[in-house]
C-alpha cells in the first residue's frame, strides 16, 4: 500500500509545493481528502435492529478511530444476521468486530478474534460495563416469591437466544432445578418492552429482561415500577437490581488478520475516548474500558448448550477419529496380522484333512472284517441264548405254578428228609415267611385225624405212607399250626422211584378242604333244621316234589289226616288220598304252574254231616335254578275258633244295644244341663253389667274427690293463710274480739282441711290407688317426730306426755305410720282433761311384729261403742261435738292404713270413764309380711 | 332487695304469698300464667322462682322446664307449689328442673322456713 502512495506522489510531483501549502492551511480538509485514499479498515458490526440503526449508533465511533489513527480509514460493515458475520470473518473481510458478548464468544472460538476493550455502557445515565438480567412478576402475585415458585407458571422472555432477556434467567432457573422449556410455559414477546407489558397485563406470570429496562420504562412514565416485584434479587454494588449473575458488556475485538500494531493503536484510542466524545454520545455509551473476562459467557453458553457449545458433551465421529487415530491404526494392524495367520491356518488344516481321509479308509476296511467275524459269533451266541431262555422260561413257569398253586406240594428223599415244598405248604403248616430247615417243621404244628381230636402218628402221615410205597388217595387229616387256623387237608401222594424202581423219595399234594367241609356241614345242618321245623309245626304241612310225591310232612299233618310217615314219604299224594276232590287237584296244578292259592276260612262237610272249617294255602317251592321244585300245602282246622268268633259277635251286638240305651239317657240329662248353663250365663252377663256400672261409679267418685280436693284447697289456702296473717298481726293489731273471731275462722279452715285430707286418703285407700312408700327408718326418730308434733297441744292442756322411745330399724311406710301415731296421740290429748298420755312401743317375742300403744287417762269408751269406733263418720260424743271437734274419719282411716298399707291391725281397750289404750300392731319389715301373705 | 318471681293465677294466693315474701325482705314480681312466667324469668333473672303447678295454659311443670331449657337461668332455684299432689307429681316436678316443692294450703308462719331449707340445699 505504501508503494501505491509513492506512485501517487511521483505522478503528481509538480503539485508537491502546493500540497505542502495546502497541508499548512487546510490540514483538516486535507486529512479528510487524504482519508479517501487511506487504507480501509473494516469494522464488522452486529446490527440487531438493522443496518441503519447500527450506522447511527456506531458511525461516530468509526470516525473517532479514523481521526485518532489518521493512517487508516475505519469503515463499518453492518451485519444483521450472525451467519453473515461468521461468513465475513471466514472470508477475512473484517479487521475488527463489534458485537454482543455471546456472539463474541462464538467467534473467539471459531475465528480466533481477540477482545481489545469492553464497552462501558450508559444505562439511564449510569456508566456500567456489566449487565445482568431481572426476573420479575406482578407485585400482587402472592403465590410467586422465590425462583421455585416459577415452576408451572408461564415465563416470558424476548426470544430463545436473547442473552439478557432469556439465557441469563434460564441459567439461574436451571441451577435451581427448573428447566423453563420443561417445567414452565415459555413465551417470547420479541422485545424487552413487550416482555414488561406482557407481565404487567397478566399475559404471562413471570418475565425476564436485562437490567435497567424496567427503570428506563418507569423513567419514561410508561409503567409504574411499583407494579412489579423482583424475584431472587442479588445484593451487590451494581446500581440496578438484578436476579442473575452479571456478565460483561459488548467487546471490541480484533481479528487474526489484523496487525498487533494497529490493534494496539485502536485499543489505546478506545480506552482514551473522552466521555463527551461524539462517538460516545451517538453510541449512547460512556466509553471503553479494559477488556473484561468473558469466561462467564463461555460458562453460561456451555451450560445452556447454545452456540458455540450446542454440541458440547456430544461425541462426533470426527472428534473420535482425531482423538483416537493411534488406537484405530493399531487395531487395523492387528486385524491384518490376524487375517494372514488365519489364511495360513486354513491351508495347514486342508492338508491335515487329506491325511485323515486316507486313514479313515484303512480303518473302515479293518472294521468290516471285524464286523463279519463278530456277526458269526453273535449268531452262535443268540442260538445258545434262546435255548437257555426257553429252559429258563419253562423253569420259571413251573416255579410260578409251584409257588402260586393253592395245593400244598411236599417231597422228601429216601430217608424221609424234606427236599421240596411250595408256599402253600408252608402256609398250611403255619410256617413263617423266612425259610426254616425241614427238621424244625414239627415245632410249628400238630397233625390230627379227620375228627380233629386224635393225634396222627408220624407213620400215618401221608408222606410217610407214600414213602413206604403206598399210594395215598384222598387221605383226610387235620393240621393245627401252633399260631394259626386249623385246616382240613385232603392228601394224595406216592413214592418217587428211580429207573430201577428203587424208591428215592416221596411226594404228596395237599388240598385244603376246610371251607368246603364247613359249607357242607352248614348245608346238612340247615337241611336238618328245616326238617325239624316242618315236623314240629303246629299246622299241617306237606311238602311234595314235582311229581306230587311226599318229601316232608309235619306231625300235625300225620295227626290230622291219620296217616303214618313211613307210609307216605316218597308216595304220590293221590295214591295216599285217592278220593281227593277235583278242586284240590286243580289247586295243586296251579301251584305247580307257580300260582299261590289259599283261603282264610273254608267250610267243608264231613261224611257224618258235621261242618269243619279250614284255613289253607298251597304254594310252589323253587329249585336253586328258579324252576318249580314242588309244592307246599298248609292246612289248619279252625272250626273251634270260628265257633268262638260267632259267640263273641252275638255278645257284642247285645252290648251295643245296651250302650245305645244308656247314651239316650245321658243325652237327655245333658240337654237339661245345657239349659241350666244358658240361664246361668244370662245371670253372669247381668252381673258383669252391674259390676261395670259399679266400676264407673267408683271412677266417678275418685274423679270427684280428686277435683274437689283441688278446688277446696285453693280457697282454703286463702282462708287459712290470711286468717293466720291477721291473727299474727302482720297487718296491724287486732282487738280481742276480732282476734277471737279470726281464730275461729282459722280453726274452721284447718278442720275443713283435715276433713278433706282424710276423705282423700280414704278414697285412695278404697280405690286401691294409695301406694305404700316403703323406706328404712328408725323407730326412735319416728317417735321423736310424733312427739314434736303433739307436744304443744299437750302442754296447752296441761297434760303430761310420756313417750318411751327406743331404737329399732323399721321397714314400712313411715308417713302412714306417723299419721296413725299422731292420730292416736291427738285423740289421747283431745279426750283427756287431766293426767297423762303415754306412748309405749314393744317388739314381739319373735322380733317380727312391732306393737305401739297410746294410753290416756281420758274419758274412755263404753264397751258397746268400741266395736263401731273404727267405722267411718262415727262420733261417739254427739252431745259434746263442740268440745271435741273431729272429722269422724280419723280412726276409720287409721284402721284402713294399718290393715291395707302397713299389713297390720289396730285395736282398742278402754274402760269408760278411766281411759283408753289404742294400739297398732305392724310387721317390722313389710316385705316379710307381704311374703307371708302370699 | 332480692327479686322473687311468683307464677300464680289465683290473685288471692298471689297476694298471700306476696305478704310472706315481702315480710321476709324480698321484692315480689309476678306472672299470671306459665307463658308469662317464662318470659319474665328469662328477662328479670330473679333470685328464686315460686311456680304454681295448676295454671291455665301451660302447667307450672312445663314452665319450669322451659325456664331451665332457656339456659340462661341454670342456677336460679325454682320451687313448685301444688294444691293436690297427684301420684308421681313430685318426680315430674323434680324432673322438670325444680329444686323443691310444697303443698297448698301452706302456713304463712312457717312457709319461709321451708323455702329457706330448699334454698340452702342448693
Amino acid at each position: 500500500m505504501k508503494v501505491n502512495i509513492f506512485r501517487y506522489i511521483c505522478i503528481f510531483q509538480f503539485t508537491w509545493l502546493c500540497i505542502l501549502i495546502c497541508v499548512g492551511f487546510f490540514a483538516p480538509g486535507l486529512v479528510f481528502c487524504q482519508s479517501l485514499h487511506k487504507e480501509k479498515i473494516i469494522i464488522a458490526v452486529r446490527a440487531h435492529s438493522g443496518a441503519e440503526a447500527a450506522r447511527k449508533k456506531w458511525q461516530a465511533t468509526a470516525d473517532y478511530l479514523s481521526l485518532a489513527i489518521p493512517e487508516y480509514r475505519f469503515e463499518l460493515l453492518p451485519l444483521v444476521t450472525f451467519d453473515n458475520m461468521r461468513r465475513a470473518l471466514a472470508e477475512e473481510q473484517a479487521h475488527f468486530v463489534l458485537t454482543n458478548p455471546t456472539a463474541y464468544v462464538d467467534l473467539e472460538v471459531h475465528y480466533g478474534i481477540t477482545r481489545l476493550a469492553t464497552l462501558v455502557n450508559l444505562v439511564n445515565k449510569v456508566a456500567v460495563s456489566e449487565f445482568g438480567s431481572v426476573i420479575f412478576t406482578r407485585a400482587d402475585k402472592k403465590d410467586i416469591i422465590a425462583l421455585s415458585d416459577i415452576r408451572g407458571k408461564s415465563f416470558v422472555g424476548v426470544d430463545k437466544e436473547a442473552f439478557g432477556a432469556w439465557l441469563m434467567a434460564r441459567r439461574e432457573l436451571e441451577d435451581n432445578g427448573i428447566f423453563p422449556f420443561k417445567h414452565c410455559r415459555p413465551l417470547f414477546a420479541g422485545t424487552q418492552e413487550a416482555v414488561v407489558f406482557a407481565v404487567r397485563d397478566g399475559e404471562a406470570d413471570v418475565g425476564t429482561v436485562r437490567t435497567g429496562i424496567i427503570e428506563k420504562l418507569a423513567l419514561q412514565g410508561r409503567i409504574d415500577s411499583g407494579d412489579f416485584k423482583i424475584i431472587n434479587q442479588v445484593e451487590d454494588s451494581f446500581p440496578y437490581p438484578h436476579s442473575t449473575r452479571l456478565y460483561p458488556e459488548w467487546p471490541f475485538s480484533r481479528t487474526s488478520q489484523t496487525s498487533d500494531e494497529l490493534s494496539t493503536k485502536v485499543a489505546i484510542a478506545l480506552l482514551s475516548m473522552p466521555p463527551n466524545a461524539p462517538a460516545a454520545r451517538d453510541g449512547r455509551y460512556h466509553g471503553w474500558g479494559v477488556p473484561e473476562d468473558y469466561n462467564q459467557i463461555h460458562d453460561i453458553l456451555r451450560q445452556l448448550r447454545v452456540t458455540p457449545y450446542q454440541d458440547y458433551g456430544k461425541i462426533t465421529i470426527l472428534v473420535v477419529v482425531r482423538q483416537y487415530l493411534w488406537w484405530i491404526t493399531s487395531i487395523i494392524l492387528l486385524v491384518l496380522i490376524g487375517f494372514v495367520l488365519f489364511i495360513r491356518a486354513t491351508y495347514l488344516n486342508q492338508s491335515l484333512k487329506k491325511s485323515k481321509i486316507q486313514l479313515k479308509k484303512a480303518s473302515q476296511n479293518l472294521e468290516k472284517q471285524v464286523r463279519s467275524r463278530t456277526a458269526k459269533l453273535a449268531e452262535e451266541i443268540v442260538d445258545r441264548k434262546r435255548a437257555e431262555e426257553a429252559l429258563r422260561d419253562e423253569q420259571q413257569f413251573l416255579q410260578a405254578i409251584f409257588d402260586t398253586i393253592e395245593e400244598g406240594i411236599v417231597a422228601c428223599d429216601a430217608k424221609g428228609i424234606l427236599t421240596r415244598f411250595n408256599k402253600a405248604t408252608t402256609r398250611f403248616h403255619g410256617l413263617p415267611e423266612q425259610p426254616i430247615p425241614a427238621e424244625q417243621w414239627a415245632e410249628y404244628y400238630d397233625l390230627y385225624q379227620p375228627d380233629g381230636k386224635t393225634p396222627m402218628n408220624k407213620e400215618d402221615a401221608p408222606l410217610f405212607r407214600a414213602l413206604r410205597g403206598e399210594k395215598v388217595k384222598d387221605a383226610e387229616m387235620m393240621i393245627i399250626p401252633k399260631d394259626g387256623q386249623s385246616r382240613v387237608l385232603l392228601a394224595n401222594g406216592q413214592a418217587l422211584k428211580d429207573l430201577n424202581g428203587a424208591i428215592i423219595g416221596a411226594m404228596v399234594t395237599m388240598h385244603d378242604i376246610t371251607e368246603s367241609k364247613r359249607i357242607n356241614e352248614a348245608l346238612t345242618h340247615s337241611h336238618d333244621l328245616m326238617r325239624y321245623i316242618i315236623e314240629h309245626n303246629r299246622s299241617a304241612i306237606a311238602v311234595h316234589d314235582r311229581d306230587l310225591k311226599y318229601i316232608y310232612v309235619s306231625q300235625s299233618y300225620l295227626d290230622d289226616y291219620n296217616v303214618r310217615e313211613q307210609d307216605i314219604i316218597g308216595k304220590h299224594h293221590y295214591d295216599v288220598f285217592p278220593d281227593l276232590p277235583q278242586k284240590w287237584r286243580d289247586v295243586h296244578q296251579k301251584a305247580l304252574a307257580g300260582q299261590v292259592s289259599g283261603a282264610e276260612a273254608d267250610p267243608y262237610e264231613r261224611a257224618d254231616g258235621s261242618v269243619e272249617w279250614t284255613r289253607w294255602e298251597c304254594r310252589p317251592w323253587y329249585e336253586s335254578d328258579g324252576s318249580v321244585g314242588g309244592i307246599i300245602v298248609y292246612t289248619e282246622v279252625i272250626t273251634g275258633r270260628i265257633k268262638e268268633e260267632e259267640e263273641l259277635k252275638q255278645y257284642r251286638n247285645r252290648l251295643e244295644e245296651k250302650v245305645l240305651e244308656r247314651t239316650l239317657d245321658v243325652e237327655e240329662t245333658q240337654s237339661a244341663l245345657l239349659n241350666l248353663l244358658d240361664d246361668m250365663n244370662m245371670t253372669r252377663e247381668q252381673l258383669e253389667e252391674a259390676n261395670k256400672k259399679l266400676h264407673d261409679l267408683d271412677r266417678l267418685k275418685s274423679m270427684f274427690i280428686a277435683s274437689m280436693s283441688h278446688e277446696l284447697r285453693t280457697p282454703l289456702n286463702s282462708v287459712i293463710g290470711f286468717s293466720s296473717i291477721l291473727i299474727n298481726e302482720w297487718l296491724g293489731p287486732l282487738n280481742d274480739e276480732q282476734k277471737m273471731n279470726m281464730e275461729s275462722i282459722l280453726r274452721s279452715g284447718k278442720h275443713l282441711l283435715s276433713l278433706i285430707n282424710d276423705v282423700i286418703d280414704i278414697s285412695k285407700i278404697e280405690a286401691g290407688t294409695l301406694e305404700p312408700q316403703i323406706e328404712n327408718f328408725d323407730l326412735a326418730d319416728l317417735l321423736t317426730e310424733a312427739e314434736d308434733f303433739i307436744r304443744n297441744s299437750a302442754q296447752d292442756k296441761g297434760l303430761q306426755l310420756v313417750i318411751h322411745k327406743f331404737s329399732c330399724p323399721l321397714l314400712t311406710d313411715r308417713r302412714r305410720l306417723l299419721q296413725i301415731l299422731i292420730n292416736f296421740l291427738s285423740n289421747g290429748v283431745k279426750f283427756t282433761d287431766k293426767g297423762e298420755v303415754t306412748l309405749t312401743a314393744e317388739l314381739s317375742a319373735n322380733q317380727k311384729q312391732m306393737e305401739i300403744s297410746v294410753d290416756d287417762t281420758g274419758i274412755g269408751i263404753a264397751e258397746q261403742d268400741q266395736a263401731r269406733l273404727f267405722q267411718p263418720f262415727t262420733r261417739l260424743h254427739d252431745s259434746g261435738s263442740s268440745v271435741y271437734p273431729g272429722t269422724g274419719l280419723g280412726l276409720y282411716l287409721c284402721r284402713k292404713i294399718a290393715e291395707e298399707i302397713l299389713h297390720g291391725k289396730v285395736d282398742i281397750q278402754s274402760v269408760f270413764g278411766q281411759g283408753s289404750t289404742f294400739r297398732v300392731i305392724l310387721p317390722v319389715k313389710i316385705d316379710e309380711a307381704v311374703k307371708t301373705i302370699h | 332487695m332480692k327479686k322473687v318471681l311468683v307464677i300464680e293465677d289465683n290473685a288471692d294466693n298471689l297476694r298471700l304469698i306476696s305478704y310472706v315474701l315481702k315480710r321476709a325482705g324480698y321484692d315480689v314480681i309476678s306472672a299470671g300464667s306459665g307463658e308469662e312466667g317464662v318470659v319474665v324469668a328469662i328477662r328479670e333473672l330473679p333470685f328464686f322462682i315460686l311456680v304454681d303447678i295448676q295454671l291455665p295454659g301451660i302447667s307450672g311443670i312445663e314452665a319450669a322446664r322451659q325456664i331451665r331449657a332457656s339456659g340462661a337461668n341454670g342456677s336460679i332455684p325454682i320451687i313448685a307449689i301444688t294444691s293436690y299432689a297427684q301420684k308421681g307429681d313430685r318426680e315430674k316436678v323434680m324432673e322438670a328442673g325444680c329444686n323443691g316443692y310444697f303443698e297448698k294450703p301452706f302456713d304463712p308462719l312457717t312457709i319461709m322456713d321451708e323455702i329457706h331449707k330448699i334454698l340452702e340445699k342448693q
